[in-house]
């Protein structure tokens, strides 16, 4: 146990309260920080922004990050890694750029990561003679997903983000990467790993699956005892103490909520991965079914045994195309007969639609408080239960219309109806597909560019 | 002894597209042997049979005394254009914990059993 670094997550998912990460920076001691702000949704906003204005299409959360961390970044050499690039990242670079010269720092290093952003070269892909065969059924994509791309994107993983910290950037501004690489990559520039050492890249990736969700290791979503777990209301966000003995510690900054155990930890460890043998990132396959946890401490757990395995030789793509949109609404029934009150709404919107000429490609009724999560039916009779109304439909248009036929029926329905609040607006359903491809063919178009705000801002 | 999943064991849901994936932890080594011998996929099927239209994959996980169980098309579609309210299937880990256990009364010393 000599060398040893300190990771934190900052941010684990779009929107999520950048308060956790301040007191990270503040009172977490660490080196490195990363922010997870990507999520496929995002990504369609991001490009449907895009296409509006050249200079954006980044995820508008980098700005508020920033404002609060580059101060630490100036003054005790924090470095952060992101994703909020997006679809853009210089121009996220350049938005940073210009809040550091607000506080006299010009020499701020920012890298860019690209590459991961394929939409500008499908056609080309596709003439070479790729066919985008869906992973899970192994269908070539069909045209009309073909010409109807909105954002297609590989994750690419730690390397380039390495790279970017091994010439020194401050801030590392990518695009889609994998969330572990936003933690591996520091990791590995950090601790001098080097990418060809299977068990070191495999560890760093697994340290960074259990930074990637922010709170959910440290006490958030927890499903033991979850009464026991003190002070959610100040929760510490985890911190990954690595060795160079291929061990690390998780911890939380002092003086925070929430806990730390090997109960909390093994959650984590677990969550989202699939097979525990051979969970898949693009720097190497992650075997934890050795892994070791051991309590060593208050809010301290151990973490050793990790193994690698070669990487795949193709990345993960995903590919968003329109599939509809989606229109919503929600009226609240309350006693007599609530239930049966709602269950003869949602009949009724059903025939409205008919008489309207709406044909639905999908119609969802869900009773809240009345079995809405499908395990069963309530054996008593509720109080109340929100009846709530999702349809699929082909157009905005059709879908506008349906959102307006909501409020009518608190009087023309049955007796006793609420309405619970305005129908959400409708929202455009996304499609994914997803695919592989020979990661050389992406690969070769990866650039790591790392410039001063003063350079980026004279440019 | 009957009781609940959840009393015994903690019980997280994640989603990847349109599957449900389900990580079931045992306190103890002991415990950890019965649930493999009570949770098999047709069981786990049978009770999510409303939730999950695919196929149950299970993985064992000794080092960390734990399950795991991947449920195939169980989110409607998919995050990004599932109609459910639940869209990233967050219950469905706390849906799994209310399986129904017979706990045989060798194993009740060696738990901490949670209050319904």
């Amino acid at each position: 146990m000599s060398k040893a670094i300190r990771v934190g997550a900052g941010q684990g998912f779009y929107g999520d309260d950048p308060w956790f990460a301040l007191q990270s920076a503040k009172y977490g001691n660490v080196d490195y920080m990363g922010f997870d702000s990507l999520a496929e949704l995002t990504l369609a906003i991001l490009e449907k922004a895009r296409q509006k204005n050249p200079d954006k299409g980044y995820a508008a959360d980098i700005i508020t990050y920033a404002n609060l961390l580059l101060p630490f970044v100036k003054e005790r050499g924090l470095s952060l890694v992101t994703n909020a690039g997006g679809l853009n990242p210089h121009a996220a670079a350049k938005a940073v750029a210009r809040l550091a010269k607000k506080i006299d720092f010009d020499n701020l290093k920012i890298a860019t990561i690209t590459g991961d952003d394929i939409k500008g070269k499908i056609k080309q892909l596709r003439q070479a003679g790729l066919k985008f065969e869906n992973l899970d059924t192994g269908e070539p994509m069909p045209d009309e997903i073909l010409n109807n791309i909105i954002f297609a994107n590989c994750y690419l993983g730690a390397i380039p983000v390495k790279d970017a910290l091994d010439r020194n950037a401050d801030i590392v501004v990518a695009g889609r990467i994998t969330d572990p690489a936003l933690f591996a990559g520091p990791i590995l520039s950090g601790m001098n790993w080097q990418t060809d050492n299977l068990d070191q890249v495999a560890f760093a990736t697994l340290l960074g699956h259990l930074l990637e969700c922010g709170g959910q290791i440290t006490g958030g979503n927890f499903s033991g005892d979850w009464e026991s777990i003190p002070n959610l209301e100040r929760l510490g966000y985890p911190i990954a103490e690595v060795y160079d003995d291929l061990t690390a510690v998780i911890t939380k900054p002092e003086g925070t909520g929430g806990m730390v155990s090997k109960d909390t930890v093994k959650e984590q460890m677990l969550y989202e991965i699939h097979d525990p043998s051979n969970y898949i990132g693009p720097d190497c396959i992650v075997d934890i079914t050795s892994a070791i946890l051991t309590d060593i401490g208050k809010n301290r757990v151990k973490i050793s045994g990790v193994r690698g395995k070669k990487p795949p030789t193709a990345l993960k793509a995903l590919f968003a195309y329109p599939d509809g949109y989606i229109a919503e609404g929600r009226i609240l029934y309350g006693v007599p007969n609530a239930l049966r009150k709602a269950k003869a709404m949602a009949e009724i919107m059903k025939k409205r639609l008919d008489i309207l000429g709406i044909k639905p490609i999908a119609y969802e009724s869900e009773f809240i408080g009345g079995g809405a999560l499908k395990r069963k039916e309530p054996d008593y009779e509720p109080d109340e239960i929100l009846l709530r109304v999702a349809v699929k439909v082909a157009s905005k248009s059709e879908a506008q219309q349906v959102t307006k036929l909501f409020p009518a029926y608190i009087l023309d329905g049955p007796p006793g109806a609420d309405f619970f609040g305005a129908p959400p607006k409708p929202r455009q359903a996304i499609g994914i597909w997803s695919a592989l491809i020979d990661r050389e063919l992406i690969e070769r178009d990866v650039k790591v560019n790392v410039k001063t705000a003063k350079e980026i801002l004279e440019a | 002894m009957k009781l609940f999943l959840y009393q015994i064991a903690q019980v997280r849901s994640g989603d990847k597209a349109n599957d449900s994936d389900v990580s079931v932890f045992a306190p103890n080594e002991s415990v950890y042997n019965f649930l493999k011998e009570s949770l098999t996929p047709a069981v786990v099927k049978s009770v999510l049979s409303s939730i999950v239209d695919g196929k149950v994959v299970r993985f064992e996980v000794p080092n960390l005394l734990a399950l795991k169980f991947l449920l195939t098309d169980a989110l409607g579609g998919g995050a990004s254009g599932s109609l459910r309210i639940d869209n990233l299937g967050k219950s469905i880990g706390g849906i799994f914990s209310t399986i129904e256990l017979e706990l045989p009364e060798t194993l009740l010393k060696a738990v901490h059993i949670r209050p319904v």
